[in-house]
C-alpha cells in the first residue's frame, strides 16, 4: 500500500481564481441589462465584437505560443465586457474588435496572461481606441430611443457639464454617453455585490470619489455632479477594485485610490476629460509595485529579522 | 484579532464519547530511538532479549535526550533503521509480543512524597521516564524546563485544537480532567509560576465548565479558563502566548513562550502519571479519524504501534484514502507507507478522502491579499514566496521569511493554489526541499539540518 506523499497543507480552501473572476462578471450583470434596455441592439452588436475580438487575441495567444488556453478562468470574457461598457454604442465594429483584441493582446496576453499584467488590459483598450480613433469615441446615441433611431450626433463629456440633466437623470442614467459608464444606480449596485461577495475593499470606491469630488470642488466644479459624470464611479467599482493591477495590502489600496484621484483630476484637467481617466488609471497602475515595496507587512510577532 | 482563518472543525465523529478507548494490545511494536537529530541514546538490550511492559530499553548519551521504553512485553525482534514518520529512515527497536507472560497494563508503583520533589528532582523524573512534549515537534520536558528557568509568571495549558478532526485533548480533559490539573500543578511549582491559565477554543465550552468546576472544588485559586476564538492557527504556542500576554513584541515569539511557556494538556497528564505512578511514556492518547476510517474515535495506542495495525484494530478503512496523515490537515505530515510507528508526537492518525485533499490546478497569483490577510505573523507571504519562487531567498528573508511559523494558512487560502509554504521554506532553509524529503519539523528551533534533504 503506498499513498501520495505532499507537503502541509494538505486541504484547501474552496474558491478558485476562476470562480473570483466569474463572480466580478457575474457583477456586471445589472450593468449589461440596463445598457441592452437603454441601447438594444447596438448594446448587443458591441458585447458581442468585444467579446469576438479579445477571444480572437486569446486563441492567436494561445496557438503562437502554445500555450494552454485559459478561457476557462474568464479573466478574457471580463476584460471584453468591461472595455463594450466603457464604449459608445455607435463604434464602428472593425474598431470595437480592433480594440478589445488589442486590450487582451497587449494588456494582458504579452505580459504573461491573467495575474502578470501590470496595467488593466480594458483601460490599455479603450485609451488606445481614444487616442486612435478619437472623433468615432465621442459619437453616441439618446438611450432609449433605438427604435426610432435618431441619427448619431458627436458629444463631448464637457457637454454634459454645461446641459446637466437633473439628479435622478443622473443617477438612472438615461443620458447620451458610453454603453456602461451612465447609469450610477446599477453600477452600484454590482459594487455592492462585489463587496458582499468580499471581493473589493469598500474604502478602494469611496476614497477614490471622495477625492475626485473634493479636488474638482477645489477647482471650482459641482463636488458631486463631477463624479456622477464621466465614468468615474464604473471606474471606482471596477477598474481600480481590480485585484491584479492594484497594490497587495488593504493600506496600499487605500493610498492607491487616492492618488488615482488625484491623477484623474489632474489629467481631466488639463486633457480631455475622455482621455484624462484611462492615462490616469494607467500612470496609478504603474505606481503599483512601489507600493508594494512601501507598504508591505512586516510582521508583528517576532522580530527574528536578520537572525537565522 | 484580524488574522488567521475559519477552518471547519470535522470535530463530531471522534466526540461522539469523550472516553479515550483502547484496542486489543500491538503484537509488534517499533519505538524509534531518537526523534531529534541532536540526540543521542545507548541500546540497553541485544536482539533476543525479553522485555517487559515499560522496561527501559535505551538510556540517553546525552543532555539533550531521554530514555526510552518497551510499550509491550515480549522479545527485542530487531534493531534497525525503520520508515519514519516524519520523513526518511531512523533506528528503531523492533519488539515482538509473545503469547504468554504478557502483561497487560503498566502497575503503577506510587511515588512517596511526590507532592514536594525539588525541581532537580522533577528533571530527573522527566528525564528518565522519557518525557517529551507530546506535540509533533517533541521537545524533552526537561529540556524546556530548563529552558523556561524560573522566570515565568505564567504557565499556559494548551488544549486548544484548532485543526480539524483532531480531539486528543477535548477527550482527555473531559475524562481526566483533575490528573491534567494536577500536572499543571507539578509543573507550576518546578517552574514558579504564579498563575495557570487553561486555553480552550469556543467551541470547547464542555471543557471549560467541567474544568471550572473541578477548579472550584479544588480550590486553587490561581487558575484560570480562558476561551479564545476558534481560529487556525490559535493553538500555535507562539500564537497562544502572544495572545495571552497581549504584549506588544519587543521580543520574538520564543521570548514570549518563556514568558509564558505553553505546554500541551496531553504532557501534563503524562507528567502526573510519571511523577504519581511512576509510570513511563509508553503510550498517548491519539485521534483516529478523518472521514475514510470506520471508526472516528479517541485511543491511547503504545508507542511504536503502527498505523496499519491500528488502522486494523479500528475496523479498517472505508475506501483507500487519498491521504494517510500523522497530524492534523494542515501540519500534518503525510505518510508513505502505512508500516510507520505511532511517535510520542503523533496526535492523530488521518485518512483523508480523495475529495478532501484534492488540489485544485495551480495558477499565477492574482494579487487579490488573501494570503496577506490569512498570516498570522503579519508578513507578506506572497512577496516571500514570489522571491522565493525567483530564487532569491536572501529578498525573501528581508521581506520576514524567517518570521513565518509555518502554519500553512497562505496555502490554504490562495485561490491560485500556489504552493506558497513550500516556497517559503525554501527561502528559510536557503534550498529548495523537493517532495517526498524529509522535513525537520526542529529546523526552527535549531540548526538541526535535514538528512537526505535534495537541493536543486
Ligand atoms: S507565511 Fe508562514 S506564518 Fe504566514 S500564513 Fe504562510 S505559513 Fe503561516
Ligand atoms: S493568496 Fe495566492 S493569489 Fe492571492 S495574493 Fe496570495 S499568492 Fe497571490
Amino acid at each position: 500500500m503506498r499513498v501520495k506523499t505532499q507537503l502541509p497543507p494538505h486541504i484547501s480552501a474552496s474558491s478558485s481564481v476562476p470562480q473570483i473572476v466569474w463572480k466580478i462578471v457575474a457583477a456586471l450583470f445589472p450593468l449589461i441589462g440596463v445598457s441592452l434596455w437603454f441601447y438594444q441592439w447596438d448594446a448587443v452588436r458591441v458585447f458581442a465584437f468585444s467579446v469576438l475580438g479579445s477571444l480572437t487575441a486569446e486563441f492567436l495567444c494561445t496557438f503562437l505560443w502554445k500555450g494552454k488556453l485559459t478561457l476557462y478562468d474568464g479573466s478574457t470574457i471580463l476584460t471584453s465586457l468591461l472595455l463594450a461598457l466603457m464604449l459608445p454604442p455607435t463604434l464602428p465594429a472593425w474598431m470595437i474588435i480592433l480594440g478589445s483584441f488589442f486590450a487582451v493582446f497587449f494588456g494582458k496576453e504579452v505580459f504573461g496572461g491573467l495575474g502578470h499584467m501590470p496595467f488593466h488590459p480594458a483601460i490599455v483598450g479603450r485609451v488606445f481606441l481614444q487616442v486612435t480613433f478619437p472623433v468615432s469615441m465621442s459619437f453616441t446615441l439618446q438611450p432609449l430611443e433605438g427604435l426610432s433611431r435618431p441619427a448619431p450626433f458627436l458629444w463631448m463629456k464637457e457637454e454634459i457639464y454645461l446641459n446637466m440633466p437633473p439628479l435622478p437623470g443622473l443617477l438612472l442614467g438615461n443620458y447620451p454617453g458610453t454603453l456602461g459608464e451612465t447609469c450610477i444606480v446599477a453600477i452600484l449596485v454590482g459594487g455592492l455585490i462585489l463587496f458582499w461577495q468580499r471581493l473589493i475593499y469598500w474604502e478602494v470606491p469611496v476614497l477614490f470619489v471622495l477625492t475626485v469630488s473634493l479636488i474638482s470642488w477645489g477647482m471650482g466644479l459641482h463636488p458631486w455632479e463631477s463624479v456622477l459624470v464621466g465614468g468615474i464611479i464604473f471606474v471606482a467599482c471596477f477598474i481600480i477594485t481590480d485585484p491584479v493591477t492594484t497594490p497587495l495590502t488593504r493600506e496600499g489600496n487605500r493610498v492607491f485610490s487616492v492618488l488615482a484621484g488625484v491623477l484623474v483630476c489632474v489629467l481631466r484637467k488639463w486633457t480631455s476629460s475622455l482621455e484624462g481617466i484611462g492615462f490616469a488609471i494607467l500612470m496609478a497602475n504603474a505606481l503599483t509595485p512601489w507600493l508594494d515595496q512601501w507598504i508591505r507587512p512586516r510582521g508583528t510577532r517576532s522580530n527574528e529579522r536578520g537572525k537565522r | 484579532m484580524r488574522y488567521g482563518i475559519c477552518l471547519e472543525g470535522k470535530k463530531e465523529a471522534s466526540l461522539i464519547s469523550w472516553a479515550i478507548g483502547r484496542i486489543s494490545l500491538a503484537e509488534r511494536v517499533r519505538i524509534p530511538l531518537t526523534n531529534s537529530l541532536r540526540e543521542r541514546v545507548e541500546p540497553m538490550i541485544e536482539i533476543g532479549e525479553d522485555v517487559g511492559l515499560g522496561q527501559k530499553i535505551a538510556v540517553p548519551a546525552s543532555v539533550d535526550s531521554v530514555s526510552v521504553h518497551a510499550s509491550i512485553s515480549g522479545r527485542i525482534t530487531d534493531i534497525r533503521d525503520f520508515p519514519y514518520p516524519l520523513g526518511g529512515m531512523r533506528t528503531a527497536i523492533e519488539i515482538t509480543a509473545h503469547e504468554e507472560n504478557r502483561r497487560e497494563f503498566y502497575q503503577p508503583i506510587e511515588r512517596e512524597d511526590w507532592n514536594n520533589l525539588s525541581r532537580e528532582e522533577i528533571l530527573k523524573i522527566c528525564q528518565e521516564l522519557g518525557l517529551v512534549d507530546l506535540v509533533p515537534e517533541m521537545h524533552p520536558l526537561h529540556k524546556k524546563i530548563l529552558k523556561v528557568g524560573e522566570k515565568s509568571s505564567f504557565l499556559i495549558i494548551n488544549a486548544c485544537e484548532s485543526e480539524p478532526y483532531i480531539t486528543t485533548n477535548h477527550a482527555l480533559l473531559m475524562s481526566h480532567p483533575v490528573e491534567v490539573l494536577k500536572g499543571a500543578e507539578i509543573l507550576r511549582k518546578t517552574l514558579g509560576a504564579e498563575r495557570v491559565l487553561l486555553a480552550l477554543e469556543d467551541h470547547q465550552l464542555e471543557v471549560a465548565e467541567l474544568i471550572k468546576s473541578k477548579i472550584y472544588f479544588l480550590r486553587w485559586k490561581n487558575y484560570e479558563v480562558k476561551l479564545f476564538r476558534a481560529r487556525y492557527p490559535q493553538g500555535n504556542p507562539s500564537i497562544l502566548a502572544s495572545d495571552i500576554l497581549k504584549a506588544k513584541f519587543e521580543g520574538s515569539g520564543k521570548f514570549a513562550e518563556i514568558e509564558a511557556p505553553v505546554f500541551d494538556a496531553a504532557t501534563l497528564y503524562a507528567l502526573y502519571e510519571a511523577v504519581v505512578y511512576q509510570k513511563p511514556l509508553i503510550e498517548r492518547p491519539v485521534t483516529i479519524g478523518g472521514g475514510c476510517t470506520v471508526e472516528s474515535r479517541n485511543v491511547w495506542l503504545p508507542i511504536g504501534a503502527s498505523f496499519q495495525d491500528v488502522l486494523r484494530k479500528c475496523r479498517g478503512l472505508l475506501r483507500e484514502p487519498g491521504k494517510l496523515l500523522m497530524g492534523g490537515p494542515m501540519r500534518g505530515f503525510a505518510q508513505q507507507s502505512y508500516e510507520v510507528p505511532v511517535l510520542k508526537g503523533t496526535q492523530a492518525i488521518l485518512a483523508l478522502p480523495r475529495e478532501v485533499v484534492k488540489k485544485g490546478k495551480e495558477g499565477p497569483c492574482i494579487r487579490c491579499n488573501r494570503c496577506v490577510e490569512a498570516c498570522p505573523v503579519e508578513i507578506s507571504p506572497v512577496l516571500v514566496a514570489t522571491a522565493s519562487e525567483f530564487g532569491d531567498f536572501d529578498l525573501a528573508r528581508t521581506y520576514g521569511a524567517e518570521q513565518c511559523i509555518e502554519c500553512g494558512n497562505c496555502s490554504y487560502i490562495c485561490p491560485a493554489k500556489r504552493p506558497m509554504l513550500d516556497w517559503i521554506r525554501a527561502a528559510k532553509q536557503d534550498a529548495i526541499i523537493l517532495e517526498e524529503d524529509f522535513v525537520d519539523i526542529h529546523q526552527n528551533q535549531e540548526q538541526d539540518l535535514l538528512s537526505g534533504a535534495k537541493i536543486r
